[in-house]
């Protein structure tokens, strides 16, 4: 089923035009890879979906709902969550605090009891790291945080923002194995990487967006030998 | 402009009409008066742009917010007095000497000592050092020149001028207007044809990339600092003979500054210049054509914070920022006090001072009084600056509204509910004092609350419903807990004070391990995530905010009931900014930071009567000046500093311990030798330095461990 | 070749606060040498442009310029010394106009008059607009007043990041047959870009980085093979 809908969003910051005409799908219990050379807008995207940014047209609607008069809060209340590339834990809190302001604010709208700081804990393996100051961490370790801390608030609909940078290999194919599971108990995943195997491994569709705007969607097989996106990456020309 | 921005400016155009209509004076308006209050306002607003350029061209270049504009101001004023008329030096001397040498180089020593040192600091660490060189500098002046003497200053040419028909001109005023509109074209000049002006503005543009063309950023940043400081000498010098040589006088002109440079948004200069002048004509127009009765006389002096406010509440809503890289304190997290240890500390305290209170003479129990009382206020700060990160000046206001709650509703009984119904009252005024900026930068609140600090102190307690003025004897009976009265300067007084103060240390350190602490401290860290993660800034904000007044105004009852009186000036502006200092500069996220803060309060009280030496006659305002100006180089705070250094001793605290430890051993680096600097990095030095680090497998240090040893390499 | 690299990055391992971006980075450009940096987004060539100018400061490993070690020194100081990076995104200043922009440029100790002449020489498009903000120029505009710098301060060392990002096919030919041009002056000059046709036909040698790390570096003709795997993870 269709979680979100993103139809014609465009961006402007000044002069410059940062989405245009963006328009894309994720549905519920599958992983939408949303890919595309650096300045291409998806960070700006997940933005505008979240409502920290205001889009200068178009509309985001979420399980049937246009969230445009929605602020960043009610936004997630009513079950956004992301996280971010630059990373944006608390940074003064543990990391099992970290997920515990998640899990109390999501006490604020829902009484089903959703997984608890503690299971998550355990789920993503930060246990060995539950009681250490998460501004302290390393890179790899304070993403899977956010990770966590994300999902804490029981989102139907997760926004990842380059996950896997500052991952190791290890942890890279933990990660792919942790969102198939997520996604197999029905969450819809909308995941921008640049890691180019990570996405086409995991995603089960991909958009790809290019100065703004979605130039393909597909299946990754399809996708990676798709003349458009090959032009996108490498520029005209290739694949002489 | 958006439409709530819209609907504030008509309704402040409406509400200006009402109030000009109910207060008219009657006077008659004649082609003479009106242009003599044209030219007297043109006169003023010169004054305040002047003033409030410099603090734009140096926030807009190094992103620093200077509060002490003013008090640079003051004291270049002073100095240029001491020359031309105590040491009698001409003036042009006197001004090349003080506008043209002294103050640029000041400028120039501050930017390197202090300034540069705060760029992309946060926000709470430049306001407070700013607002300690403000008060250091509104010390060292008071001390330098004692308030015994007569003052007076001549306004250029004296009180000679000139008439055109029926407006008579002032040399004073013509200058002063020249002297502006000369500022203006110059600063112009500077930042176009200049080519240290075009890297000024284009650091505005894109600070990274004027590095790239090679403009050395240290220059930039100390030329903006030479031109604030040197714009506020002329300001200073020039409003001196029209207010009185007087350093609060002077120094509060930054208030003036503060709405005209809103007016541009902190950025524009022509704006800037636009609202200092609206500011100065609004109070000449105020002062001669409206007569307003009772509590309201201090309008005309009001107008600045009420178009503060104005302008705030006009802005449109700021964008939720992700945090931005480097902005953030590199000090560690300290570990959370458990409610018990606070505990066993605060009956620990309250022994202490019951046994050694009985030895001790009247005055002693009387600085003990003071510094509990000024300990609990200070309480106030710690949710709100140290957890949730935002900025307030105005705690001794939401005291003083505590203070006369509490005198209205159980003055004259004492009784104890009357503290909780103090409390109670000041909590949704801090609300409301919040609701305006919480959607802002914290910028603009840290504004919002000078100028609902200097409202409130000029405009609500001078009203004789709240504060009657005939009234003479005590306001305040003592307190009445269940028929033991206990008030004033008293020995009982002081152990309940200090009871109370416990009970609030243990309860904060229970908040802050409540999912209340938690989200403020989650807030602070980032907004972004925050909101993302469902949480309403909003609410948390105003929430944060009546949490402290609501400690400040149950502070501020216990502080009527020692005074036993109060006056309007005992909440002013300038008397609370130094409780806001030596909390932060005790520790500000830590409750007994403001123990620290209480005792420190008294110290300088007892060692200005110790030592009989004229510096030290304004170490109350100078020493809280002084050590947050040392925030610079130890941002945590003492009582932080300390615990860290005396944690490792205490029996239970293996983690303290294993910090210690560490740091010790990331002090011994240097050992190694080759960090990579002076010669290769090898992979055999890598595994070297995790061995040493006790790094395990291929993970990368970071947190700081492998710094560039080079002083160059800190940007 | 005796004479030392005009830069020569080795054991680079650098980031933005706590999230390292690269992991012992290793790269040379040779007197009078082009070369190219490609890579798919995120792989740190950007960062690494930002270390080679002094923006970022290392927290592993060596920057030497013309065999003088330049570790932790900043990028104003650099900037003087001749390194001339035009950032990614069109490095001019928009509220500034386009002779404010060039008199930036001067702090490389070239005079006004001499940078004003050589940049309407390269670009006459721009005398024309003088006075105007460069906020207000066309994307090409800007990018050739960005390039301005490079060509008219005589730099020891070019940096070039996405040149070609947004810009029509033709002005980009335009922009880099001027890159071409300085190459032939002598100049060594490293490009960055994603783009890579555009720029395989003017560069020396090649280097494609991945992961923070360089993981070929070699004949562009070589290089260029292997692009299309390297970007879209085809095995």
């Amino acid at each position: 089923m269709t979680l979100l809908s993103v139809a014609e969003i465009t961006v402007d910051f000044g002069g410059l035009r940062a989405l245009n005409r963006a328009s894309l799908a994720a549905d519920e219990g599958r992983i939408t890879g949303l890919i595309g050379p650096n300045g291409a807008g998806k960070t700006t995207l997940f933005d505008v979906i979240t409502g920290l940014r205001s889009a200068t047209t178009g509309t985001v609607v979420f399980d049937g709902l246009d969230l445009s008069t929605l602020g960043v809060h009610q936004r997630a209340r009513r079950g956004i969550a992301r996280t971010f590339q630059r990373l944006e834990v608390f940074a003064h809190l543990t990391v099992r605090d970290n997920m515990q302001v998640a899990s109390d604010s999501r006490r604020r709208w829902s009484d089903d009891p959703s997984a608890s700081p503690d299971e998550l804990i355990e789920r993503i393996g930060l246990t060995e790291v539950a009681d250490v100051v998460a501004g302290t961490l390393p890179t790899g370790t304070a993403r899977l945080v956010e990770l966590a801390r994300a999902l804490a608030t029981g989102p139907r609909l997760l926004l990842l923002d380059e996950p896997v940078s500052g991952l190791d290999q290890d942890e890279t194919g933990a990660m792919a194995g942790l969102l198939r599971d997520l996604v197999a108990e029905g969450l819809g995943v909308l995941l921008v990487e640049h890691d180019m195997s990570f996405v086409m491994d995991c995603s089960d569709v991909i958009h790809v967006l290019d100065f703004g705007a979605v130039i393909a969607s597909g299946e990754p097989a399809a996708l990676q030998t798709d003349p458009a996106v090959q032009t996108a990456y490498l520029g005209s020309g290739a694949g002489r | 402009m958006t439409r709530s921005s819209r609907i504030v400016i008509v309704f402040a155009v409406a509400a200006t009409i009402a109030v000009v209509a109910t207060n008219w004076a009657g006077n008659e308006i004649t082609v003479a008066g009106l242009s003599g209050m044209l030219i007297a306002g043109l006169a003023l607003g010169s004054i305040y742009a002047v003033s409030a350029t410099g603090m734009v061209v140096v926030y807009s270049t190094t992103g620093v917010f200077n509060f002490a504009q003013g008090a640079i101001g003051m004291y270049w004023a002073f100095l240029y007095w001491e020359l031309r008329v105590n040491r009698n030096w001409p003036a042009p001397l006197a001004l090349l000497v003080v506008v043209g040498l002294l103050a640029p180089a000041f400028g120039v020593v501050i930017d390197r000592l202090l300034m540069r040192r705060l760029q992309n600091r946060p926000l709470a660490l430049q306001l407070m050092v700013t607002v300690g060189l403000m008060l250091a500098l509104m010390g060292i002046a008071a001390a330098q020149w004692r308030s015994d003497r007569g003052r007076g200053i001549q306004p250029f040419f004296g009180t000679g001028g000139f008439d055109i028909g029926p407006i008579v001109i002032t040399y004073h005023r013509l200058i002063t207007v020249l002297v502006a509109a000369l500022i203006a074209v110059s600063l112009r000049v500077l930042l176009h044809r200049a080519r240290i002006g075009v890297a000024m503005r284009a650091v505005v543009d894109d600070r990274s990339l004027a590095a790239l063309n090679g403009a050395r950023p240290g220059t930039v940043s100390a030329v903006a600092w030479a031109l604030g400081s040197s714009l506020a000498a002329v300001a200073g010098i020039l409003i001196a003979p029209e207010s009185r040589l007087v350093v609060e006088v002077l120094t509060l002109v930054v208030v003036d500054a503060f709405a005209a440079a809103a007016v541009g948004r902190l950025r524009s200069l022509p704006f800037t210049f636009a609202g200092a002048i609206l500011l100065g004509v609004g109070q000449q127009f105020i002062s001669r054509y409206l007569r307003f009765e009772d509590g309201f006389v201090n309008m005309a002096q009001a107008l600045p914070t009420i178009l503060l406010f104005v302008v705030v509440l006009a802005m449109p809503q700021a964008r939720i920022e992700a945090r931005r890289i480097g902005t953030r304190t590199a000090h560690h997290p300290t570990r959370l006090t458990h409610p018990f240890e606070a505990l066993v500390g605060m009956t620990a305290l309250f022994i202490v001072v019951a046994a050694w209170s009985g030895s001790w003479s009247n005055v002693g129990v009387n600085r003990g009084v003071t510094a509990m009382v000024t300990a609990i206020i200070m309480l106030s700060i710690v949710p709100l600056t140290g957890w949730a990160g935002q900025v307030s000046f105005a705690p001794l206001a939401f005291a003083g509204v505590g203070a006369v709650t509490f005198m209205h509703v159980a003055g004259d009984t004492g009784a104890w509910w009357g503290l909780l119904v103090a409390a109670a009252v000041t909590a949704p005024v801090g609300a409301l004092m919040a609701l305006p900026a919480v959607r802002l930068q914290s910028l603009y609140l840290a504004l919002a609350s000078v100028a609902f600090a200097r409202g409130f102190e000029l405009l609500f307690f001078t009203q004789p419903a709240i504060i009657d003025p005939t009234i003479s004897g005590r306001q305040f009976v003592d307190l009445d807990l269940f028929g033991w009265q206990v008030g004033g300067n008293s020995r009982s007084y002081l152990l309940v004070l200090t009871g109370l103060f416990g009970a609030l240390v243990v309860g904060l350190v229970g908040l802050r391990r409540s999912r209340f602490g938690r989200r403020w401290v989650a807030m602070a860290d980032s907004e972004a995530a925050a909101a993302t993660l469902g949480i309403s800034l909003v609410e948390t904000k105003v929430a944060v905010f009546a949490v402290s007044a609501a400690i400040a105004g149950f502070g501020g009852a216990l502080l009527g009931i020692q005074a036993g009186t109060v006056t309007p000036r005992d909440f002013g502006l300038l008397i609370g900014l130094p409780i806001v200092l030596l909390l932060v500069v005790g520790g500000v996220s830590l409750p007994a930071a403001a123990l620290f803060g209480g005792v420190n309060t008294i110290l300088f009280i007892i060692v200005k009567d110790t030592w009989d030496l004229s510096i030290l006659q304004t170490l109350e305002v100078l020493g809280p000046g002084f050590m947050a100006i040392a925030l610079v180089a130890r941002p945590s705070g003492a009582v932080a500093e300390i615990g860290r250094a005396f944690a490792p001793l205490l029996p239970w605290r293996a983690d303290a311990r294993h910090a210690f430890a560490a740091d010790r051993r990331a002090r011994r680096l240097p050992e190694i030798g080759r960090l990579g600097l002076s010669e290769p990095f090898t992979p055999d030095a890598v595994v070297e330095l995790d061995r040493r680090l006790g790094v395990i497998g291929d993970v990368t240090p970071v947190g700081g461990y492998v710094t560039p040893i080079s002083g160059g390499a800190t940007r | 070749m005796t004479a030392d690299p005009v830069l020569e990055l080795s054991g680079i391992r650098a980031g933005y606060g706590p999230i390292e971006v690269l992991h012992g980075c290793d790269l040379t450009v040779g007197p009078s040498q082009v070369v190219a940096l490609l890579g798919p987004n995120g792989a740190g060539k950007t960062t690494t442009l930002a270390v080679a100018s002094g923006q970022i400061a290392p927290t592993a490993g060596t920057i030497a310029l013309c065999g003088r070690n330049v570790t932790g020194v900043r990028s104003d100081a650099l900037a003087r010394a001749g390194v001339c990076l035009v950032p990614e995104g069109r490095g001019v200043f928009p509220n500034l106009t386009v002779t404010e922009n060039l008199r930036m440029a001067t702090f490389s100790g070239t005079s006004l008059s001499e940078i004003e002449e050589r940049a309407y020489t390269q670009f006459p498009a721009l005398r024309d607009r003088r006075s105007q903000t460069a906020g207000t120029l066309s994307g090409g505009e800007q990018q050739m007043l960005a390039m301005s710098r490079a060509l008219a301060t005589d730099p020891a060392l070019v940096m070039l990041d996405e040149l070609s990002m947004g810009l029509a096919p033709l002005i980009v030919e335009e922009l880099y047959g001027r890159v071409a041009q300085l190459a032939a002056d002598g100049v060594s000059i490293l490009i960055v870009e994603q783009f890579a046709p555009a720029v395989l036909g003017v560069a020396d040698s090649a280097a494609i980085m991945v992961h923070g790390r360089i993981v070929e570096q070699g004949d562009p003709g070589d290089i260029a093979d292997h692009l299309t795997a390297a970007y879209l993870a085809i095995d």
